[in-house]
């Protein structure tokens, strides 16, 4: 929102000299305007009016669990990718760092025999390294993360198949950690890894809104010139965002093999364009500086809720793509709307 | 404009949901679900789908293929999990993955939704950990032994055959080569060699040369799978062994069909998959109606020759084989 003036032919359609309570009412949705959120959740509205019009199991405690321990595993590594891209970077790389993760996890546990705890530490600061490359090279070379992390996502899928010589590798012993990452059950179909995903998400959300680390965050994706000069480390804040999503793709991955008990090489294929999807549908600018954490996290499970949405109501798989296609153009459209709508009220 | 826009959105979604909505119909119609780890865009996977579809047509049932773009299995149990949200009168699944079937399909059965297993079962060690209630698909040991059955009236007795294998240690190939050896052994008396030949086009002819003049009384190859045929099938032009050697294989495809209309290739093996799209909606259906228990089927007995290779390719063509 850069202070975009109204279009003359706008403004000269509105009826001057409001009454007061339309003026209340304004105020009112003035303030609910403001929020970078409303375009997903008027997204997340629709989709559950359509997908409960279309099938009335739909809003059962299974359906809207299996909802959010999908959105768990997508949405942990969405919320890293938005505090990268508020910062005005992207990382493609997620999908292979999920699966590295998770990979290394399992092996650990059943080649090497280690204490579980240990090999998840190990495993997600694998991943958290695997980032902090990424931003180093970025940072300190210049080039484009697209670039970067482009070369990252081929480069650690082909060691995660190498490792293992593209089988998955499946834990049958009873492990209490995979568990405790993604396999055990809160209530309903709610996995574990919803609730890790919930406090991950409150953490990134103080440090954004309420930190002046947060502040950082969104000055080095907006005015990065402007931020300089105040003295805003941003070289130092990239790359610690770089290196926190590729921590949280880590983690996500081991949630993942919690939940399944396996890990192949190949998963997480898609995670990338989803993680960035659920990022721009949740009002994240794809050119930094704006963004919310809130909305990244409903993003997710506006995404969850299409897939298994689909399946419930029996429509062909291939529904998903377009179905998400649409979302992201339609809650974008409606926030630059919206921004437009706020800046001329100013 | 603005106006314009607007339009256009509430179109394309109108237009969206009423693709779908046609999907869906009466509430009180029995549904059942057959969910494989790789959607249709896969030529495989769209004929197993056609016969989901048909089935559903022939039954007059809700008959659904869902399955993850590519090769996904957390997405295929996201597919399962949410089908069992459905209320599903039966799902039907590929075992894509050993440990990652237990939990789901314990909890469907817990919950009492019939569900069988097609295409792809968990190894012979953990076999029986995985509760669904029949297999609907090739048994890979058996047709092994049927190609060597097969091959059997062409062979003397002691005759000495190889199995080239080109994916050592992938347990379907290696229940294949199993199913071969153990026939023309126990029943021929005869000498099987395994070879590795990699999935290297190039090295496997190189290897599969060398081998034949180590053994230059080897009567029979036997590849169990495309990437072993193609090199075979060259091997067999450039070096004009056609009717000096016999030939067999696994899999449709079009290099092996043409091998067989050429007679360089006795025939092949087919798992005739449009079978486990219909069959499993038809043994859920018998299981939802009249709670007939479904039982296994062995999709794996069609074996494609010189007489029926042409018919095969036009069915081919048309999405059913």
């Amino acid at each position: 929102m850069d202070g975009q003036g109204p279009s003359p032919v706008l403004g000269s359609r509105i009826t001057p000299e409001p009454d007061v309570d339309t003026l209340q009412k304004h105020s009112f949705w003035k303030s609910l305007l403001h929020h970078r959120e409303i375009g997903v959740a008027c997204a997340l509205i629709i989709v559950f009016t359509v997908f409960f019009s279309l099938q009335k199991h739909f809003l059962s405690s299974g359906t809207l669990g299996d909802i959010v321990t999908i959105a768990a595993e997508l949405g942990v590594v969405a919320v890293g990718a938005s505090f990268l891209m508020i910062s005005g970077e992207m990382d493609l790389s997620v999908g292979s760092n999920f699966a590295f993760g998770g990979m290394i996890l399992a092996m650990l546990i059943t080649k090497q025999n280690w204490n579980p705890l240990l090999a998840f530490i190990v495993a997600i600061s694998c991943s958290a390294g695997i980032g902090a490359l990424n931003g180093l090279i970025t940072l300190s070379i210049g080039i484009p993360s697209f670039i970067t992390t482009l070369g990252a996502m081929m480069f650690w899928r082909g060691v995660a198949l190498y490792l293992t010589q593209g089988w998955p590798i499946s834990i049958f012993e009873d492990v209490p950690l995979l568990r405790w990452l993604g396999g055990g059950r809160v209530v309903a179909t709610v996995h574990i890894s919803a609730v890790w995903w919930l406090i991950i998400g409150v953490i990134f959300w103080i440090v954004l809104q309420k930190t002046p680390y947060g502040n950082w965050v969104f000055a080095t994706g907006g005015k990065r010139g402007a931020a300089r000069a105040l003295g805003v480390p941003d070289v130092k804040v990239k790359l610690i965002n770089f290196t926190l999503i590729g921590l949280l793709a880590g983690m996500g991955g081991c949630f993942q093999l919690g939940r399944m008990g396996s890990m192949s090489p190949v998963w997480g294929q898609e995670l990338a364009l989803e993680a960035i999807a659920a990022s721009v549908i949740g009002g994240n600018a794809l050119t930094g500086g704006v963004g919310s954490i809130l909305g990244t996290m409903l993003g997710a499970i506006t995404m969850a809720s299409i897939r298994i949405g689909l399946v419930m109501i029996g429509a062909p798989a291939y529904w998903y793509m377009s179905f998400v296609g649409f979302i992201v153009v339609a809650a974008v459209a409606l926030n630059v709307k919206l921004g437009e709508v706020i800046s001329w009220k100013k | 404009m603005k106006r314009f826009i607007g339009l256009l959105l509430v179109l394309s979604l109108t237009l969206m949901l009423g693709g779908i909505s046609t999907s869906v119909s009466a509430a009180d119609e029995m549904t059942f679900y057959v969910i494989a780890h790789t959607g249709p865009g896969d030529p495989f996977w769209a004929v197993v789908q056609r016969g989901v579809q048909d089935a559903g047509k022939a039954l007059g049932v809700k008959a659904i293929f869902q399955g993850p773009a590519g090769y996904n299995v957390p997405e295929q149990v996201n597919m399962f999990n949410a089908a069992m949200e459905a209320k599903a009168d039966g799902i039907a699944t590929s075992i894509s993955d050993a440990r990652a079937w237990v939990a789901p399909i314990k909890e469907a059965r817990g919950r009492g939704i019939p569900v069988v297993a097609i295409n792809c079962q968990e190894p012979d060690e953990y076999r029986g950990t995985i509760p669904y209630m029949a297999y609907i698909g090739m048994n890979e040991y058996e047709a092994g032994k049927m190609v060597a059955y097969k091959l059997m009236p062409k062979l003397k007795k002691g005759a000495k055959a190889v199995v080239a294998i080109h994916q050592a240690g992938h347990v379907g190939l290696e229940a294949r080569a199993k199913g071969i050896t153990e026939v023309l052994t126990d029943e021929l008396g005869g000498k099987v060699d395994k070879l590795d030949i990699t999935q290297d086009a190039t090295q496997a002819i190189g290897i599969l040369r060398s081998y034949l003049k180590a053994n230059p009384d080897t009567v029979a190859i036997f590849t169990v799978g495309p990437l072993g045929a193609i090199p075979a099938i060259k091997m067999i032009r450039d070096d004009g062994l056609k009717g000096k050697i016999l030939f067999a294989s696994f899999d449709l495809e079009p290099n092996t069909i043409q091998a067989i209309k050429d007679g360089i290739c006795e025939g092949t093996v087919d798992q005739q998959q449009y079978l486990q799209g219909f069959m499993a909606v038809v043994e859920l259906y018998l299981n939802a109606k009249f709670k007939l228990d479904p039982a296994d089927y062995d999709t794996g007995r069609g074996f494609i020759t010189q007489e029926t290779a042409e018919i095969v390719e036009i069915l081919v063509q048309q999405g059913y084989r």
